[in-house]
């Protein structure tokens, strides 16, 4: 398996790229994802069956090197959020403040608020396109789980944007 | 309030319905402002979510990404041609002296 397999999976970068923004929430945690994602899925190269969807193998490889290390930070003590805002410096916030305003910048922020299993499933369906089987295949759920993570995803962003502020604030994972 | 229902419009809205539930849901709908509200606002939040990373599509993929790719795709060939001139190797010279062990141990 050599260049067809190289070759597919630099086509597949944008959108490995855009579902780990999604996931991360920056561009620079989502390169950083993705060269990980790569490194693992050319260890396994050999697992790969040809004739099976290279997207789907992808998109899992990166969702599980995603949840290994959002468990990893978990492990590690973290300054909590209310103890960053403190330790901000009060320019930063101001900043904070105006990037917010900007609506996608809310949009993103609502998301990166999610649970981590009802944002993997927005971000397969509502930003990457796939269908409800094709994310359950990723996921490995059964569709029904799917389509409930991902109504009451939608339903908790919708929420978020019509009265920001007012969302509880979530941790990831829970 | 999350409910099957809702799930069905929200199906609707991302077009994974077919047939005679697209005609359900569209009998529904016109005569239900709520579920209309709801079809809206699913519409509405995959329509933001795509938006919101979508700067991530049109950047050019990152470098040191494409280079691991290419780096590990011809290490990868170099690695298969080895393996083939061992195995040919192998081929030739393991199973004649395998034989000619056999052979002995046969007369033995």
């Amino acid at each position: 398996m050599g260049t067809g397999f190289q070759r597919d999976l630099i086509a597949l970068l944008p959108r490995l790229r855009r579902f780990a923004y999604a996931l991360t929430g920056s561009l620079d945690e989502a390169d950083d994802l993705v060269q990980s994602g790569c490194e693992r899925a050319l260890a396994r190269i050999d697992q790969f069956e040809p004739g099976t969807r290279l997207d789907s193998w992808m998109f899992r490889i990166l969702q599980t090197t995603w949840i290994d290390r959002v468990r990893a930070i978990k492990r590690r003590p973290t300054v909590n959020d209310t103890e960053q805002m403190e330790a901000m410096p009060h320019d930063a916030r101001i900043h904070e403040r105006a990037e917010a305003r900007a609506a996608l910048g809310i949009v993103r922020r609502e998301i990166e608020r999610l649970p981590e299993e009802q944002r993997l499933v927005l971000s397969l369906v509502a930003i990457d396109g796939m269908s409800y089987q094709d994310a359950a295949n990723v996921l490995e759920v059964p569709i029904g789980t799917v389509m409930s993570r991902l109504a009451h995803a939608r339903r908790r962003l919708a929420e978020a944007i019509e009265h920001p502020g007012a969302a509880p604030a979530m941790t990831r994972g829970r | 309030m999350h409910t099957v229902h809702e799930e069905l419009l929200m199906a609707y809205a991302d077009g994974e319905l077919q047939g005679s539930h697209i005609v359900a849901v569209e009998c529904l709908l016109r005569c239900d402002s709520e579920a209309r509200r709801t079809v809206a606002m699913f519409r509405m939040t995959a329509d933001l979510a795509r938006h919101a990373y979508s700067e991530a599509i049109w950047l050019d993929p990152p470098p040191h990404v494409l280079r691991l790719i290419d780096g590990r795709a011809r290490t990868s060939g170099w690695s298969a041609l080895r393996q083939t001139c061992a195995r040919t190797l192998l081929g030739v010279v393991w199973p004649r002296r395998y034989s000619k062990r056999t052979a002995a141990n046969s007369r033995a």
